[in-house]
């Protein structure tokens, strides 16, 4: 059985101009803008773990000594053989004064990094998987 | 579950319906009437290419202007420079007017044929209405009651349905000729297809897509929806064609000509024929007209002042001036045209205008395109491509076109 050619281009061009086009732009976008609102909602997550304190009054602000680092074991490598090695994830803290002499507050802005850090490894893992 | 699923149906069904059976202006009745009672269902896949085609190019918009934040005249300056946007954009204005020019002319020659009003008294006196009501500047109330109206052009799909409820064996036929381009002489049918193509076009629409992102605040996350929004305009918007050209081929006879042969299409409607297509006619079209005399103000309006607000647009002493001379020129070019045309029918006359709309129908696309592809790593490259492609081929077929109708 043959196929008659001069059919098979009209319905192709018909096609692959017209329709596909049109479809496959929509799914490209679509997937694009799943990976707009993952990058939002992790920002989101950052905003939303920022914690604020007030200065008591009356208060000198004493010059700041960085006493400790903390480590964070999580596989922000991109490939499976470079997992945190090659490329490691920097957390960069902006805190501000207040906060610095707040122990409190200082311990819970800490001790929320590494859950930011998961919301983002979370959201690379998905649009990675989303990818495949 | 049923009946959320229920509510879901008629809610896009709802919106859909209005926005393609009110989007119908005579250019399309005429254009698509021809089509069928000439050809059958010969060309109806054009009408599904060109609607595909169209569709693209309102994505593309939607998405370019999400990116940049400007209308595509704004835009295109800042790329092209103020000479060559200036060529594009009296080439979009004088498509506007044509546009305009036909629907003038279809409304006045429906007014003839339903009351004998003697055309010119009619294109006169339209021509005054239309000019009142855009002065006015506030007519919202009116576009919603005008748009209720228009609805009586949905006619069209009753009729087609009730054609294929008497003849189911035309169902497989319409399909077929809607899936598989048929064996035919293009040559032939080149300026019809190129008609086709300026009826399915409406380039202003383009302009109001980018106008619309812009006064939503869109964000890059709903534009899928928005794309939903357009393939659904897309189905309602091409089933709507097809069932004219399908009803004409049905109906009216195979040299139709006068706009009394287009209403033939609908003689299963009996003596009501005459008032349903009038109404429908009469709302549909100055719909459209207003939607162009804004256009125009507002491609005008971005290209001096850089805005793209249509609420400064339509307070602005421009939009007055801009509706005044784009009233008058059409007015002008449709006495000049039925004059030049003769006795040749109304079917003529809305061929002409469809290829003169269709030569000038790439300047959006064009613009459209170039912005694309300054979109970066956002762009899809398979759609860059194809867009390309599908640009220079509206250039190459129009250019064609040019050439063939020369020679003619």
């Amino acid at each position: 059985m043959f196929i008659d050619a001069g059919l098979f281009i009209k319905v192709f061009v018909y096609i692959v101009g017209g329709i596909m086009p049109f479809v496959y732009n929509y799914y490209f976008v679509k997937r694009k803008a799943a990976e707009v609102r993952n990058t939002k909602e992790a920002n989101k997550l950052v905003t939303q773990s920022t914690v604020e304190s007030k200065l008591p009054k009356n208060t000198s602000v004493e010059p700041i000594t960085l006493s400790n680092t903390l480590s964070l074991q999580y596989i922000h490598g991109q490939e499976s053989d470079t997992k945190g090695a090659l490329a490691p994830l920097y957390v960069l803290l902006v805190i501000d004064q207040n906060t610095m002499n707040n122990p409190e507050t200082l311990n819970k802005v800490i001790s929320n990094v590494p859950k930011i850090v998961g919301s983002f490894e979370n959201s690379l893992a998905r649009s990675k998987a989303e990818e495949i | 579950m049923r009946k959320s699923i229920i509510r879901k149906f008629f809610g896009i069904l709802g919106p859909g319906l209005i926005s393609a059976v009110s989007g119908l202006e005579i250019t399309n009745i005429g254009a698509f009437s021809y089509v069928g009672a000439t050809y059958g269902y010969k060309l109806l896949w054009v009408i599904v290419f060109a609607s595909s085609i169209m569709a693209l190019l309102q994505q593309l918009a939607v998405h370019v202007s999400v990116y940049t934040r400007d209308g595509l005249v704004t835009e295109i300056k800042k790329i092209i420079g103020k000479e060559v946007t200036s060529i594009l954009i009296a080439l979009l204005i004088l498509a506007n007017i044509v546009t305009l020019e036909i629907n003038l002319v279809g409304v006045a020659f429906t007014l003839q044929q339903l009351a004998s009003i003697p055309w010119i008294l009619g294109l006169v006196s339209i021509s005054l209405i239309i000019l009142a009501v855009s002065l006015q500047k506030e007519y919202r109330y009116l576009e919603r009651i005008l748009t209720i109206i228009s609805l009586v052009l949905s006619v069209y799909i009753a009729v087609m349905f009730l054609y294929i409820v008497e003849n189911p064996e035309e169902v497989g036929k319409i399909v077929w000729n809607i899936t598989v381009p048929p064996d035919a002489e293009f040559k032939e049918l080149f300026t019809d297809i190129l008609a086709i193509f300026g009826a399915a076009a409406a380039p202003y629409a383009l302009i109001f897509q980018s106008s619309s992102v812009i006064m939503k605040d869109m964000r890059f996350e709903d534009v899928p929806e928005e794309f939903l929004d357009i393939f659904t305009g897309l189905i309602f918007a091409t089933f709507a064609s097809i069932s004219i050209a399908v009803v004409a081929a049905a109906y009216a006879p195979s040299n139709a000509s006068s706009i009394y042969d287009i209403i033939l299409a609908l003689r299963a409607l009996g003596p009501y024929a005459v008032i349903l297509f009038s109404i429908g006619v009469f709302a549909s079209s100055i719909l459209a007209i207003e939607a162009i005399i804004l256009c125009n103000a507002y491609i005008v309006f971005e290209y001096r002042c850089s805005t793209s607000s249509l609420g400064d647009v339509v307070t602005s002493k421009l939009y007055s001036i801009v509706s005044f001379i784009t009233v008058v020129l059409s007015a002008l070019f449709a006495f000049i045209h039925v004059y030049l045309r003769g006795n040749s029918g109304f079917v003529s006359l809305v061929k002409d205008s469809s290829i003169l709309i269709s030569f000038t129908s790439w300047v959006p696309a064009l613009m459209i395109v170039v912005l694309y592809w300054k979109i970066g790593e956002e762009a899809s490259s398979f759609v860059k491509i194809v867009s390309t492609l599908i640009v220079g081929g509206l250039i190459a077929i129009n250019l064609a076109g040019i050439i063939a109708l020369i020679d003619l």
